[in-house]
C-alpha cells in the first residue's frame, strides 16, 4: 500500500513538473561538427594519400534537451550519432575507400538534483577518457589515443605485413568506452566528482571513476582523472581488468604538461601504456610535441612506441585548422619492424 | 602509490583551487558555430512553438494561407 502511495505521489510530482517545465519552456538543441582532413602515410613499403575523417573528433551530430521539473531537479536527453566516412582509424593500403555508416555515440536520458545525475542508455561509461584528460589545445591534431590516426596500419618486415597494427600494440587502453548503462555522478566538490557505471556490452561491465578540474590561482588549471573497469570474460575467460588515468596542467603563461597511464591484465602479462605530452598556447595558436610507449599489448616483449608534434590554429571560435606528424615503431622479441610515418592536415568545422 | 594519489587530492582540495568545468577537445567544441552563430545550436524551444501556433491562427483569420 505504501508502495502503491508512493509511486501516486512520485507521478503527481513529476506530473506537476512537467506542466511547470512547460510553462517555463524546454529547450531543444541541435548541433555537430565536420572534421575532415587529408593524411599522408609511409610505411616502409608503401606510401599514399588518404582523405580521412578525423578520428580524434568524428564528424557527428547532436540533439539535447533538458527542463525543469522543480526548481532544483532537472531531467533530460541526450542522442548523438557520428558519421564518418572513411575514418582515419580504419584506412589502410588495401582499404582506402570505407562507406559512413551512423554509428550511436549517446541515446541517453539524465536526471539530476542536489544529489547528483543519474543517467540511463547508451553512452559514457564512468572511467571513459579517464586516460585522455588534456588541456593542451591540440588534442584535435593529437592526444592519447594515438591509435585514432593510423590505427589500422600494420607494421612491415622484409616488405611482408606483420599482423601487428598500430592499434593492436599502442593502445591507450582507456577503459570501456561507451555501451549500455546505468551511470551515477555525485555533485563537484571543491573540483572532485566521483562516477560509478554497470551496464554491459555482450558481458557485465562495473567501473568507476574520480575525476578533478580546478584553476589554482596563478598557476593556471588543473585537471585529472582517475579510473578502474573490469568486464566479465565470456565463458572461462580471465575478467577484463584496467587501471589508470591521466592529468594535465596548463600554465597561465600558456605552457602545458599531459601525462597517461594505465595497465591491462591479460593473459600472463599487463600491457602498459604511457604518453607525455608537452605544448604552449599562445593567441589563436597550439603547438606540442608528444611520446607514448606501450608495452606487452599485442604479445609479450612488444614495445611500440610513438613520436608526434601537433598545431593547431583557431582564427575564429567555430573553426579550427590543424596539422599533425608522427612516427611510430615497433620493436618485437624476434626484432624490430619498419617505422610508419604520418602526416595530416585538416579542418573542424562546428556548426 | 595510493598514499600519493591520497596526499595530492586532499592538497588539491585544501589549497584555494576554485572547481572548472572540464570539457574534452575530442567532444563538439562550446562555443559558436558557423551556422547556428553564438548560441552555438539552433534552439527551438517551447515558447517558440507557441508563437508559431499563435502566428498560423493569426493568419487563418486573416485568411491568408499559413505556410
Amino acid at each position: 500500500m505504501k508502495k502503491t502511495q508512493l509511486a501516486l505521489a512520485l507521478g503527481a510530482a513529476l506530473v506537476a513538473g512537467y506542466a511547470q517545465a512547460q510553462d517555463k519552456g524546454i529547450e531543444v538543441r541541435l548541433s555537430g561538427q565536420i572534421n575532415r582532413a587529408v593524411m599522408h602515410v609511409d610505411d616502409g613499403a608503401e606510401k599514399e594519400w588518404f582523405n580521412v575523417d578525423n578520428g580524434n573528433s568524428s564528424t557527428r551530430f547532436r540533439f539535447n534537451a533538458e527542463g525543469k521539473v522543480t526548481e532544483t531537479q532537472k531531467a533530460g536527453i541526450l542522442f548523438e550519432v557520428e558519421y564518418k566516412s572513411n575514418p582515419s582509424s580504419d584506412v589502410t593500403f588495401a582499404n582506402r575507400s570505407i562507406s559512413p555508416v551512423l554509428n550511436e555515440r549517446h541515446m541517453d536520458l539524465f536526471y539530476s538534483s542536489t544529489w547528483g545525475t543519474f543517467r540511463l542508455g547508451q553512452g559514457d561509461g564512468a572511467a571513459n577518457g579517464a586516460s585522455e584528460v588534456d588541456l593542451s589545445g591540440t588534442t584535435v591534431a593529437h592526444y592519447a589515443s594515438t591509435s585514432d590516426i593510423g590505427g589500422a596500419f600494420e607494421y612491415r618486415s622484409n616488405g611482408l605485413l606483420s599482423g601487428a597494427s598500430i592499434a593492436g600494440t599502442l593502445s591507450n587502453q582507456d577503459f570501456e568506452s561507451r555501451y549500455d548503462r546505468v551511470l551515477y555522478q555525485t555533485p563537484s566538490m571543491s573540483g572532485f566528482t566521483l562516477e560509478g557505471s554497470w551496464g554491459n556490452k555482450q558481458t557485465t561491465i562495473y567501473e568507476v571513476a574520480l575525476r578533478y578540474s580546478g584553476k589554482l590561482e596563478n598557476l593556471g588549471t588543473l585537471a585529472a582523472a582517475l579510473g578502474y573497469s573490469t568486464e566479465e570474460g565470456a565463458a572461462g575467460a580471465a575478467d577484463d581488468k584496467t587501471m589508470g588515468g591521466s592529468i594535465s596542467w596548463l600554465h597561465t603563461s600558456g605552457i602545458n604538461l599531459t601525462y597517461s597511464h594505465t595497465t591491462r591484465e591479460l593473459p600472463g602479462r599487463d600491457g602498459q601504456f604511457d604518453y607525455f605530452k608537452l605544448g604552449y598556447k599562445f593567441g589563436m595558436h597550439a603547438v606540442s610535441v608528444d611520446y607514448a610507449m606501450g608495452q606487452d599489448q599485442l604479445a609479450g616483449g612488444d614495445e611500440a612506441k610513438m613520436f608526434g608534434i601537433g598545431y593547431v590554429l583557431t582564427p575564429v571560435a567555430w573553426a579550427e585548422i590543424f596539422a599533425l606528424a608522427k612516427q611510430h615503431s615497433l620493436d618485437r622479441s624476434a626484432g624490430s619492424l619498419d617505422d610508419i610515418t604520418f602526416v595530416m592536415v585538416g579542418s573542424r568545422i562546428k556548426f | 602509490m595510493k598514499k600519493t594519489i591520497f596526499i595530492g587530492c586532499a592538497l588539491l582540495a585544501g589549497c584555494a583551487a576554485q572547481p572548472v568545468p572540464y570539457h574534452s577537445g575530442n567532444e563538439i567544441p562550446d562555443g559558436p558555430g558557423l551556422l547556428s552563430g553564438p548560441e552555438g545550436a539552433f534552439v527551438l524551444s517551447a515558447e517558440d512553438y507557441r508563437e508559431y501556433q499563435e502566428w498560423r491562427a493569426q493568419k487563418r483569420s486573416q485568411g491568408t494561407p499559413a505556410k
